[in-house]
């Protein structure tokens, strides 16, 4: 839209000239009269500069435009106090002037120079008083207050420039007195919460608010250890390493914080919202009054879906998403990018009111109802029962296996659900589609200890296979149960869809389990083999097939072995890295370390391995 | 509605004019004004800010640390008014 502006601005100044310009002027006033000191100052610098003509209109614009610029851009929109607040210029002429006349009255010194970079500073910091967190200034330490200032001054140099870092550093930041070493560790402190964008955002806005509380309740006591308790908190956060676990939550009375980072994950692909969702909710239960939610470029989509969920679904009051500068971390070391920002504050009487949602609604365990899915990601989904929300793990959403909560459910949809339990302190509510009625094991006969049937594969948890039996119950046939002649783990997909005979070998009703394993092959005389195999035999072996977890060989016996990779490892060289190096066909030196005669499995190791033991 | 909030400013030409109205200028081009915060000497170069105490004008250095001092925000210094 900018861009489109421009280009109209630039077509108006070809075909009007002077006039044009006089055009676009009269419009951008028209558009923000507040644009004035900004649009004065542009045009009177180069008299300015050049003949020292109207000094004192050109200081008063450029210091007013540039001071209220910097308001209006990084503090408005979080500290209420700056909210629409514009600053002005009053010369001070004469010595008859009235002001002259008003004890207490402040007069800065503006200089007449080329660059205005010291007066837009002088200038900023005796507004700051008024504009940064007022209320609170009395109930905070010195020098909290100067590091706080000092932030926000090295804020405004950044706006104005890489020139202006000079003259912040020469006039603001140049101490030789070393009693105030705790200025210069907040301010640090501080900086480094700015560079992460959280210094305004949420420090400044959380000083803000309990300044203006404590000036209403009319409390006077000393803040200064809550609040540098809030920066230490925000500075854990804003240092954190990827991966890194962190308390996102302050309750201590004065500040109620909670914060929420929104990540797109492979945790985030396989939960969805469900978690984020549950995680606003906790927060309250544990007595935040602010929640925020941040999230990092990769993560922008998630933050918007949050956005709406929070406010259509949990009913909270969310503010607009604000993107703000600052530093990310990438693998040679840290780079200019962007956060996105949203506060929820917190109603006193929303946990009352859920908890009244939920009690009002009647609910017990056993009772039916229905809920729409409002999302579904792999692993659970997120339901809406009139308002209240409610997570459903996968596992919970049928009787048999399934690898995706999309099978089951569709977003956007209703489902009948049944309540498992209410949790009213904590709000929770949970729910299943695990109907009495449709439990396989009450409406289908189950197979029996030592029956052989036939499943059909439909699936596997790791390297155990899940098959169904009659179309109803659920068998799994556990990787120790898989005889390595029958089935090689890289073509356990293949078998998907697949028949396959297995035996039943355990049925637990309480954990509600079949258990079965596949018949032993009969390409060779297991039993007549058996006989021969004791640990500590040596054998030469043809390697078969090579995985990640080891390396299936046939021994000259004409039996399956399995090597594991732990022994590849620990024979050093070129099998370290077997996968690359061995190949289908190649004889390898092998000893038996144990017999597992029921699953007709071979466990081998290394000749060589044997050799190093002994050495 | 917007808030307006004037901040009394005084050029380097002006600085006599009002020092004069407090017959301080004698006493600056003197050299015997301090900084009324941390009593450096006060010379035409180096007055950053001015405050009227009752029927006197208490000058204050360029630092930054005087001028923090100077508008300390528990006396009255600004006006600040709606638009």
């Amino acid at each position: 839209m900018g861009f489109l502006m421009i280009e109209g601005a630039v077509k108006i100044l070809e075909q009007y000239g002077l006039l044009g310009a006089l055009l676009i002027v009269i419009f951008l006033l028209i558009q923000d009269a507040e644009r004035i000191p900004k649009i004065e100052a542009y045009i009177l610098k180069p008299t300015f500069r050049l003949f020292r003509w109207f000094p004192r209109r050109f200081i008063a614009s450029k210091v007013a435009s540039v001071s209220t610029g910097f308001i209006t851009t990084h503090l408005s929109k979080f500290v209420e106090s700056a909210n629409n607040l514009k600053v002005r210029i009053k010369w001070v002429v004469s010595a008859t002037d009235p002001i002259l006349d008003q004890d207490g009255t402040v007069i800065i010194r503006l200089r007449e120079e080329d660059d205005q970079t010291r007066n837009v500073l002088v200038a900023t910091q005796a507004v700051l008083p008024y504009v940064a967190c007022p209320s609170i200034r009395k109930n905070i330490d010195k020098s909290i207050e100067e590091a706080i200032d000092l932030t926000l001054l090295r804020k405004l140099a950044d706006d104005i420039g890489n020139h202006a870092f000079p003259v912040f550093d020469k006039h603001f930041l140049q101490r030789e007195d070393i009693d105030k070493k705790m200025v210069v560790d907040l301010f640090a402190k501080l900086v480094v919460l700015d560079k992460k964008g959280v210094f305004v955002s949420i420090f400044l806005h959380e000083l803000d608010v309990l300044g203006a509380k404590m000036r209403a309740d009319g409390k006077e006591e000393d803040l200064s250890e809550a609040v540098v308790s809030l920066l230490e908190f925000l500075l854990r956060i804003a240092s954190r390493k990827v991966g890194e676990e962190n308390d996102l939550l302050h309750c201590n009375g004065f500040f109620n914080v909670g914060i929420i980072l929104l990540a797109k994950s492979s945790r985030m692909n396989a939960d969805g919202l469900g978690p984020y969702l549950r995680r606003v909710q906790i927060n309250i239960l544990e007595g935040c009054k602010t929640i925020y939610l941040i999230s990092y470029p990769l993560s922008f989509g998630l933050m918007k879906q949050m956005h709406e969920h929070v406010s259509d679904s949990l009913q909270l009051s969310i503010g607009k998403i604000r993107r703000l500068k600052a530093l990310g971390k990438t693998e040679e070391g840290s780079k200019e990018s962007h956060i996105e920002i949203a506060r929820i504050d917190v109603s006193g009487s929303y946990k009352e009111r859920e908890h009244d949602k939920l009690e009002s609604l009647g609910l017990e365990a056993g009772t039916l109802v229905d809920a729409i899915v409002i999302d579904v990601a792999k692993e659970q989904i997120v339901v809406d029962l009139n308002g209240i929300i409610s997570i459903v793990p996968k596992k919970h959403l049928a009787w048999n296996y399934h690898l995706d909560c999309g099978d089951t459910v569709e977003e956007g949809k209703t489902y009948q659900f049944i309540v498992d339990d209410i949790d009213l302190d904590r709000g929770k509510l949970f729910l299943s589609r695990k109907f009495p009625y449709s439990d396989p094991w009450k409406i289908s006969t189950l197979p029996e200890e030592n029956d052989t049937v036939t499943v059909s594969v439909i699936g596997a948890v790791g390297h155990d296979l899940i098959g169904r039996y009659n179309d109803t119950i659920d068998i799994i046939i556990p990787d120790e149960c898989i005889p390595w002649p029958a089935i090689n783990y890289s073509e356990l997909n293949d078998l998907f869809g697949e028949s396959l005979e297995v035996i039943i070998t355990n049925i637990d009703s309480d954990e509600r389990k079949v258990i079965a394993s596949v018949p032993l092959t009969d390409d060779v005389n297991w039993e007549e083999a058996f006989k021969n195999l004791t640990p500590g035999k040596l054998f030469r072996a043809t390697v078969e097939d090579i995985t990640v977890n080891g390396v299936k060989v046939r021994l000259d016996n004409g039996l399956i072995g399995y090597i594991p990779k732990e022994a590849m490892i620990k024979a050093g060289f070129e099998y370290v890295d077997y996968q690359s190096n061995l190949v289908a066909g190649q004889v390898l030196d092998v000893v038996i370390s144990k017999v597992n005669r029921k699953n007709q499995r071979i466990t081998l190791n290394l000749q060589r391995n044997l050799r190093i033991n002994s050495a | 509605m917007s808030n307006k909030i004037e901040l009394p400013a005084v050029k380097d030409d002006d600085l006599r004019v009002i020092l004069d109205r407090f017959a301080l200028s004698s006493r600056v081009d003197a050299g015997e004004m301090t900084c009324s915060n941390c009593n450096c000497h006060i010379g035409w170069e180096n007055i950053g800010v001015m405050r009227v105490a009752g029927h006197q004008l208490l000058l204050f250095c360029d630092n930054h640390e005087c001028i923090e001092v100077a508008t300390m925000k528990d006396v009255r210094s600004f006006g600040v008014s709606d638009d």
